[in-house]
């Protein structure tokens, strides 16, 4: 009987050894192993076998039977992980995959909500204007009298007895006239200038303006709060210089330049060799401005900032010329996607 | 506007190098565009006179020279053509180095030894551009050094002025700046001695005010017996420095003074003004002026002008006319300072399209308090370099006095405007530096604001100063607390979310375009006469013909970005912009909406390897209407079809419509005249959302339903479907019918061909069935599809296929 069951073993190695796939492997378990395989009759066969041998040709059997199944386990693994090394015929994993080819946002768009969406983050709301707008909350009621110097930066469009506001600034005070501090806003829009086209200038561009207006506001809070503003739109490492400058409707004013990006504010050809790029202009908002609106300018005070979208994409993309932005060039709009 | 820095260095004797200079200033709020430095790593040029100037024996171009440095004799050859013997030039020896490192060397030039070089004026860094060589004048001291002759090297601040800061566009301004940065005293140059004649002035000219709120003082001299010619060295250097032609003695001086003081003079031959009577007044009708730039000018009403007896002599602080100018043979001169009243000046250069150095200072405003001395000055300067005498006494009309600002000032405001820790002392100080009066009243100062500086009335402009000189470094960086007041404000415009997204997963990319369009636009679009995008406004001031109109529609701009996109052999164009536009309304007002334009051309989108490419058709830009729809969940909204008019192809379009019967959307195919005018050259669909409707549109709640607790069941029904009957009126029919176990209906194919009787089509739905409460028996699915078979057959002859 030993010798039977050795014969069986030996008949299981070879035939094992030479399955070619996975459904032979299964037959073969059924040969050897199954209800009625040779090695199972074999066992049952054990009850007719004298008590003395007993012992010896269970343990054979066993060892027989483990040993089969472990042939097949074995060879099953290997052709398992053979399987997952051997590609089928034609199969080339290179070839793209499906994708739906989506569309995406404008840079200048972008840019905006990104601006906006940080400002959001600080607890500010949003807020529009009318592009079509009055001399009045374009000009008058920002500081600018008429027939003043201060208009010349602003070259105005005109329209009947409206202008094509020229910044976002009078929506400061259509928010805040006849209402009660605390103000905090953000109001993105489309701004006009009647100056001719260059690759930095355009007639029709967008600003972000910006304005707190609350008990105990000072100017060091509108430090803090542009810190904060340029360290998440370009990076923590970013360092900011206030410079004083001049606008009607803030006082004091500034313009804050940030370290360039590109060179660390080591200097070079995007910053003109400073270290600084020129970003936006702010300051405290005038005392003139809300006294227009009707609010106790001893009382409240506040900030107010603006900032060119166009500059701020330029700089951000690197991007050389403004008038690319209104081609709509789809091999330039989908690099932003 | 050009500061030379010696020049500045007269009144405040600064003694930090340009740079640190420049970097105060620049923190102090003035911006520096340039800074240049002529007359720099220039060495060994030498004043020096052409002896002799004969030809070059070799060479027909050049010339050999003979220069003498008084000293010295030495040859020279030259290729110039403007020189000769007598004249006195810069030579610069061997052993001199010009900019640009250029060494000068012993040289063999055609044979002939040359000692050194004879410059011009750009061979010294000193132009751009030069023709010749640079001839100074007969007095120019032999053997003198160049460089110290000029008053070189020098460094040049071209500053950009706020319109705040009238009192920095002069050298005295700038220097009162530098010397309240650096805590310099500052010297501002006074007249010398003012020797008058015995004659009065006031027997010479008749001065008087017509127009008087416009000049608030007229003050004047009269210098007789003056000798008009060239301006000596140091005048026409000092002009020439900072960009200025040098015109003549009188001229000049008028013209220094302006830029040392800040004063914008004006001489007049007083021989030319007529009844010796200057009267300041507002031109007549039709009243016409020839000016010193040689045009003639019809005046307005309104504009202020110097005026004699009989014509108007000058433009009121912007220039002087043709018909009073100081010429060579001018003995007498009127010179005039005058206040002017700014609003008047910038309105008549603006109207004019004149602007120059006076125009652009009275807009500003001078000093009020400076115009006699300006005058004071600028008379004895004319009596040093053209001689002469001024009459006795100055002629001084004035209609408003000037009255300093007084300004109550609090040091705790201060700190608590810039979050400062400031004190006393140091604000004060910047304020005394500033040229302000401080005296203590009760807990606060009054502070006495001084004349030049017309930026300065209240206390929040002294605060600004403060923080300015303190340095905005200076100020410290903190958090403001925001309060969580909720605004009422609704922010965005609505429904934009939603279709952004729906736009770029449908392959759209965003367009930004220009608010103008040409005026022709309408007729481009093919547009109804009385279609509302005709209702367009028109700006006053147009930048461009082509650029007049507020766009009423985003199409015409997308369609010139698609033309764009299709030239560069793109095939499929898939763009959208959401922006402003503007129609008249009946009421005469421009409203602004916002719509949401959408335009596809060439191919559908998505193409792909396992997607072939295929044209893109009107249902396309049906199926993004429907996603659109979707994306923002309105409700009761109805479609129409065949209605839309040009632009689009009527029998291709689609409008859809809430309950209340307004428009949200318009879209389909566009007409293909419309795209020849555009140049596009494939087909092309767009839909326009009307944002504003969309926004008015009642919205379906987003809400849970609970999920089905039975199996569905579905059968695939093909029809065949007879010419005229639509696939709305089947699915309408369908859904009737299968109530109230129908589901869903879902159409999964089209067939239209030769195995269909002529005018057939096939339409394949499937029909998904489910009840609540149990699961459907076959029996019950059958039923129902046999009574929605029945039905389409009685009613539309549609037969099973």
């Amino acid at each position: 009987m030993i010798d039977q069951l050795n014969a069986i073993l030996k008949d299981a190695e070879g035939t094992i050894a030479q399955a070619s796939d996975l459904k032979i492997l299964e037959e073969l378990r059924v040969k050897y192993l199954g209800k009625s395989g040779a090695v199972t009759e074999m066992m049952k066969g054990l009850g007719q076998v004298p008590a003395d041998q007993k012992p010896q040709i269970g343990k054979v059997s066993n060892e027989v039977k483990n040993k089969i199944t472990a042939l097949l386990d074995q060879k099953v693994q290997e052709m398992e992980a053979k399987a997952e090394q051997v590609a089928p015929a034609g199969w080339d994993p290179t070839l793209p995959g499906r994708r739906l080819t989506a569309g995406g946002i404008h840079p200048l768009t972008a840019v905006q909500k990104d601006i906006a969406d940080i400002f959001r983050g600080l607890g500010f709301d949003i807020a529009e204007g009318p592009d079509l707008e009055t001399d009045y909350y374009n000009f008058l009621a920002l500081n600018f009298p008429p027939d003043h110097p201060a208009r010349d930066a602003q070259d105005t469009f005109y329209v009947k007895d409206r202008v094509l506001r020229t910044h976002t600034s009078p929506i400061q005070v259509r928010q805040m006239e006849n209402k009660k501090p605390p103000f905090k806003f953000i109001a993105p829009g489309r701004v006009y200038r009647n100056e001719s086209i260059d690759a930095t200038h355009h007639h029709i561009f967008h600003q972000v303006e910006g304005f707190l207006v609350d008990e105990g506001v000072q100017f060091s809070h509108l430090k803090g709060i542009l810190n904060v503003f340029f360290q998440k739109f370009f990076g923590n490492e970013i360092k900011t210089r206030f410079r004083p400058s001049f606008f009607p409707f803030t006082e004091p004013s500034a313009e804050v330049d940030i370290s360039c990006i590109f060179c660390a504010g080591k200097g070079c050809r995007i910053c003109k060799q400073s270290g600084w790029v020129e970003m936006m202009g702010c300051g405290m908002i005038d005392p003139a401005v809300l006294k227009n609106c009707k609010i106790d300018d001893e009382r409240y005070t506040g900030f107010a900032f603006g900032m060119g979208v166009e500059r701020i994409a330029l700089f951000k993309y690197g991007i050389d010329d403004i008038r690319l932005f209104y081609q709509n060039d789809i091999r330039f709009l989908e690099q932003f996607q | 506007m050009l500061i030379s820095f010696n020049w500045l260095k007269k009144y405040v004797a600064v003694t930090a190098p340009a740079e640190e200079v420049v970097n105060h200033i620049i923190h102090a709020g003035v911006e520096v565009a340039n800074v240049r430095h002529p007359g720099q790593n220039i060495t060994n040029v030498v004043v020096a006179e052409l002896l002799s100037v004969e030809k070059h024996p070799k060479a027909d171009r050049l010339s050999l020279t003979k220069v003498s440095t008084g000293s010295e004799t030495f040859q020279v050859v030259c290729g110039a053509k403007n020189i000769a013997v007598g004249q006195r030039i810069p030579l610069a020896k061997v052993g001199a180095v010009l900019p640009g490192d250029f060494k000068i060397k012993e040289a063999k030039i055609r044979d002939v030894e040359s000692f050194g070089m004879l410059c011009s004026a750009k061979e010294l860094g000193l132009a751009e551009d030069a023709e010749g060589i640079l001839i100074l004048p007969s007095d120019a001291p032999l053997g003198q050094d160049f460089l110290s002759y000029m008053g070189l090297p020098d460094t040049l601040f071209e500053l950009e002025i706020t319109p705040n800061r009238a009192d920095l566009l002069s050298h005295v301004g700038v220097a009162r700046e530098v010397g309240a940065l650096f805590n310099l005293p500052v010297k501002t140059p006074v007249a010398i001695k003012l020797a008058e004649s015995k004659a009065a002035t006031a027997s010479k000219v008749k001065v008087s005010i017509e127009a008087k709120d416009l000049c608030q003082l007229y003050t004047c001299r009269v210098i007789e017996g003056i000798k008009v010619g060239p301006s000596p060295l140091w005048l026409v250097q000092s002009l020439e420095k900072i960009g200025q032609r040098s015109i003549n003695n009188v001229v000049d001086v008028t013209n220094f003074v302006l830029h040392e003081l800040g004063q914008p003079l004006h001489a007049f031959d007083l021989e030319q003004i007529h009844g010796s009577q200057i009267i300041v007044r507002k031109a007549k009708k039709g009243e016409k002026i020839p000016l010193l730039d040689k045009t003639e000018r019809e005046l307005k009403e309104e504009m202020l002008v110097i005026a004699d007896a009989d014509r108007p002599v000058a433009l009121a602080g912007i220039m002087g006319g043709a018909n009073s100018q100081v010429t060579e043979k001018t003995q007498t001169i009127l010179l005039e300072a005058a206040l002017f009243q700014p609003g008047t000046v910038r309105k008549t250069a603006r109207q004019l399209g004149i602007a120059t150095d006076s125009s652009y200072r009275f807009e500003r405003g001078v000093d009020p308090l400076g115009v006699q001395a300006a005058l004071d000055r600028a008379a004895a300067l004319i009596v040093e370099v053209a001689g002469g005498l001024m009459t006795q006494n100055i002629i001084s009309v004035e209609t408003t006095t000037f009255k300093s600002a007084q300004v109550q000032f609090r040091t705790a405001r201060t700190n608590a405007i810039l979050g400062t820790n400031l004190s006393e002392e140091i604000q004060l100080q910047i304020l005394k530096n500033l040229g302000c009066k401080v005296e203590k009243a009760g807990a606060a100062y009054q502070v006495e604001c001084p004349s030049y500086r017309l930026d300065l009335s209240r206390e929040i402009d002294l605060i600004e100063e403060i923080a300015r000189l303190t340095g905005y470094d200076n100020i410290p960086v903190v958090a403001p607390r925001i309060s969580a007041a909720l605004s009422d404000i609704r922010s965005g415009i609505p429904g934009e979310k939603e279709i952004r997204s729906t736009l770029h997963q449908a392959g759209y990319f965003e367009a930004v375009n220009s608010t103008f369009l040409p005026p022709n636009f309408a007729d481009k679009l093919k547009l109804a006469a009385d279609h509302l995008y005709r209702r367009s406004q028109e700006v006053d001031n147009p930048i461009a013909d082509d650029q007049k109109v507020l766009r009423p529609t985003l199409l015409p701009s997308l369609l010139a970005n698609t033309q764009l996109n299709l030239s560069h052999q793109r095939e499929s164009v898939a763009l959208y912009e959401i922006n402003k536009v503007f129609t008249l309304g009946t009421d005469g007002q421009v409203a602004e909406r916002f719509h949401a334009t959408a335009v596809l051309a060439g191919q559908a989108p998505h193409a792909g390897w396992t997607n072939p490419a295929r044209k893109a058709d009107f249902y396309d830009i049906k199926g993004l209407a429907e996603d659109l729809l979707a994306a923002c969940r309105v409700e009761n909204i109805s479609w129409e079809f065949n209605q839309a008019a040009s632009p689009y192809v009527p029998t291709q379009s689609f409008i859809v419509k809430n309950a209340a019967g307004r428009v949200i959307l318009t879209g389909g195919a566009l007409n293909p005249k419309v795209l020849k005018e555009y140049d596009v050259n494939a087909p092309c669909f767009a839909l326009e959302v009307e944002l504003a409707v969309l926004a008015a549109t009642p919205k379906k709640r987003q809400s849970y339903m609970a999920l089905p607790k039975f199996p569905e069941a579905w059968r695939d029904i093909a029809l065949v479907v007879p010419e005229g009957v639509t696939a709305a009126q089947i699915v309408a029919a369908v859904e009737e019918q299968g109530k109230p176990l129908l589901k869903q209906v879902e159409l999964f194919d089209l067939y239209k061909g030769p195995n269909l009787p002529a005018g057939m089509r096939s339409l394949a739905y499937r029909l998904s069935f489910r009840a609540d409460d149990k699961t459907l028996t076959d029996k019950e699915v059958s039923d129902k599809i046999t009574q929605i078979v029945e039905h389409l057959k009685t009613r539309y002859a549609i037969a099973l296929r």
